[in-house]
């Protein structure tokens, strides 16, 4: 990135970022440096891709036309505490409108794969058309921006995705990695695969502790584009921790918004896993298809428990103090450590746990890492499985795959491996074509085609209006276990104030889990610290507003119709007494609560596309 | 007055689950929370399963739930 004044809002233009656009089907590349057209643009991840994703006419994502883009945000590398995220954007081959028309998505992954990309000299590639035979991509830091390389990837073909970064890393001791495993690689039958990142933990260890940019399908992109992995290759350039830096990054840890992902040991709440602990006070952790049975079953992924079977470590990413990563190693006959298990966050542990009638840890933590070696989204995977085995015990009959049920781990994991290896298109294409096959879509837990989070959909009416998975692009998964607040206005509020704003940090390349929201004074002192550039928290929040919208605006635009913004029919036509939060999410609710946010989104997402 | 108090999560360490509680008349729901050392920060808490704020003067018998206010990724 070049900085050529430190007012970004008087002039956009003097903030330029360097763009590689890569032909794949001809093998050519060619770079330049962009001056940025507004904010969105400097902050970067989503706030770009999606500017260049509107300038396209896309009806089907697997098209030549269709891009791949991969982009950091602006903290991205920096010695911003969690600066490390890097972006993938595209038109998803999962998440669809009605009509057919692919939507955009993007996925963020942590890592240091971002930070290699940036130090190797660019800010974003523009992946174009595909090759015909597998590749892929080396970038490495040159006297000019990056040097660019496309290489045969046939060696890569059929290894899981730890087996690919492990591979490659044998070849470049300098780098980090994003690949896809066999998931993507079968695009065709395999829409939800994921983008797996190398972390520095993972490469010295051997063990398969990777970060996962999951949603959307944006490693099934990359299959489709035959481009298997991409390489950043640079020295550590990480500069010089100034006082005042140390400072930012002291706050960063010690806010308490991310002290909830900090370890116990560290005075921590533990990471997200501790999330079921709470959501059971009121029976609210997804069981059996995000249907609550209002027992205790769930108790045995308590910590606490699965703790009696593995020894728990809590892990980082590149110099990341935060720590929020929970891996579960065996434990030796002699008591000591031994390999490593799985990681244990929130969702994959639920929608490969309870949601699927498996309570036991050892059996969850197999899935998890079956999942992520063939490398696909925990949430979509796990989401497809629990209606597949909902449909199954409602039509013992007629069953599909096998009869295959709830709480039948061989089955399941044997469903998990088909799936991934593309053998079973009618779990790897998501729930929304699965349930349109039988018929029966009440019980299908996606939102606009793409599949629900852990978090019970009667508790979050907002799903509607996330524009990129349910939790990851409107922060309100959590509102009412928070709060309690089941009124039209103060939903109505949350969505448009602050839950939008969520998707900031898919822009400026930190964490969510630093944990305060847009408007905080630390996200400008951050930005300031870090590249010189003076903005200020109205400034930024005004950004991530329009790019959110933007966003929004282009779903409309993919044919999108009104009756798509709605929650799974079950939560209207059968709620379920079980859950113990107050049931408020009815037809009539929900109608006047999107009345009144489309009528605050709608004027301001005018003129948003081009 | 006698108080249930319930604690979860990474709260129950060092402190316990479930306890009944002595606490003064009239006193309120951030007296509880202080008098466990608990941050009242990212703070859920229940009276009797409905959400209360801090203010909430609590009533003999009642049950007062505590729990860390976590967040998705
Ligand atoms: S908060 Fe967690 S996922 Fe984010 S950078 Fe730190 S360790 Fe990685």
């Amino acid at each position: 990135m070049r900085i050529l004044s430190q007012n970004p809002v008087a002039d956009t233009s003097s903030v330029l970022y360097r763009r590689c656009v890569i032909d794949l089907a001809t093998g050519t590349s060619t770079q330049n440096d962009v001056p940025c057209k507004n904010l969105e643009d400097v902050l970067g991840g989503f706030g770009r891709s999606y500017q260049i994703l509107a300038e396209r006419r896309i009806s089907e994502a697997y098209c030549p036309e269709n891009p791949l883009i991969l982009n950091i945000g602006i903290l991205t590398g920096s010695t911003v505490m969690t600066g490390l995220r890097s972006y993938f954007s595209s038109y998803s081959p999962l998440k669809h409108s009605k009509k057919g028309l692919p939507s955009a998505m993007w996925s963020a992954g942590s890592g240091n794969f971002g930070n290699k990309l940036k130090w190797s000299g660019v800010d974003e590639v523009i992946f174009e058309n595909r090759s015909e035979v597998p590749v892929y991509a080396v970038f490495s830091e040159g006297e000019n921006g990056a040097n660019v390389e496309l290489k045969s990837a046939t060696h890569l073909l059929g290894l899981t995705s730890h087996e690919k970064i492990m591979a490659l890393q044998k070849e470049y001791t300098d780098a980090h990695f994003a690949v896809i495993g066999p998931a993507g690689e079968n695009f065709n039958n395999v829409y939800m695969g994921a983008v797996v990142l190398s972390t520095d933990n993972q490469l010295k260890s051997g063990e398969g502790k990777s970060r996962f940019a999951g949603r959307g399908g944006m490693g099934s992109m990359m299959g489709y584009k035959n481009l298997i992995a991409i390489v950043a290759r640079s020295s550590d350039k990480m500069g010089k921790i100034t006082p005042d830096m140390r400072d930012v990054n002291r706050d960063v840890i010690k806010n308490g918004g991310s002290a909830r992902f900090q370890p116990v040991s560290q005075g921590g709440h533990g990471g997200t896993w501790a999330n079921i602990d709470v959501l059971q006070a009121f029976h609210a952790v997804p069981e059996n298809n995000f249907r609550p049975k209002g027992d205790e079953d769930v108790a045995g992924l308590f910590r606490g428990n699965v703790e009696k079977d593995f020894d728990i470590q809590s892990e980082a990413c590149f110099r990341c103090g935060i720590r929020c990563h929970n891996n579960l190693f065996h434990r030796n006959a002699d008591g000591s450590r031994g390999a490593l298990a799985a990681k244990f966050d929130f969702e994959p542990l639920i929608l490969f746990g309870s949601n699927i009638g498996i309570n036991n840890g050892r059996q969850v933590t197999e899935l998890i890492h079956l999942c992520d070696s063939l490398g696909m989204d925990a949430i979509s995977l796990g989401t497809t499985i629990s209606y597949l085995l909902e449909y199954n015990a409602r039509h013992p009959e007629q069953p599909l795959c096998d009869g295959v049920g709830f709480g039948q781990f061989d089955k399941i994991r044997d469903l998990i491996v088909q799936t991934g290896r593309g053998n079973l298109c009618a779990v790897g294409r998501g729930v929304m074509r699965l349930s349109e096959q039988t018929g029966e879509t009440s019980y299908a837990m996606h939102v606009k085609g793409l599949e629900l989070p852990a978090y019970l959909p009667e508790t979050n009416p907002a799903y509607a209006f996330a524009i990129a998975g349910g939790h990851m692009s409107m922060g309100t998964h959590m509102y009412l276990a928070k709060e309690g607040k089941t009124g039209l206005d103060d939903w109505v509020e949350v969505i448009t104030r602050q839950g939008l704003l969520q998707v900031g940090y898919d822009m400026i390349g930190l964490c969510k889990f630093v944990g305060v929201g847009m408007g905080h004074e630390l996200i400008p002192r951050a930005i300031s610290e870090a590249t010189g550039l003076k903005v200020s928290s109205e400034e930024i929040v005004a950004a991530v507003r329009r790019a959110y919208l933007r966003g929004l605006a282009l779903e409309l635009r993919q044919g999108y119709e009104d009756d798509e913004y709605t929650l799974p029919a079950q939560v209207f036509e059968n709620p379920n007494p079980k859950v113990t939060l107050p049931a408020f999410v009815t037809p009539e609710f929900f109608a006047q609560m999107k009345q009144k946010v489309w009528a605050v989104f709608k004027p301001e997402m005018k003129g948003l596309l081009p | 007055m006698q108080i249930t108090v319930k604690l979860y999560g990474s709260l129950c360490i060092g402190r316990f689950n479930s306890a009944l509680c002595e606490y003064p008349d009239h006193c309120t729901v951030l007296t509880i929370v202080k008098s466990l050392g608990i941050p009242s920060e990212y703070l859920i808490r229940l009276r009797n399963g409905s959400h209360v704020q801090f203010d909430e003067v609590v009533q003999d018998g009642d049950t007062i739930s505590l729990l860390p206010m976590l967040d998705g990724g």
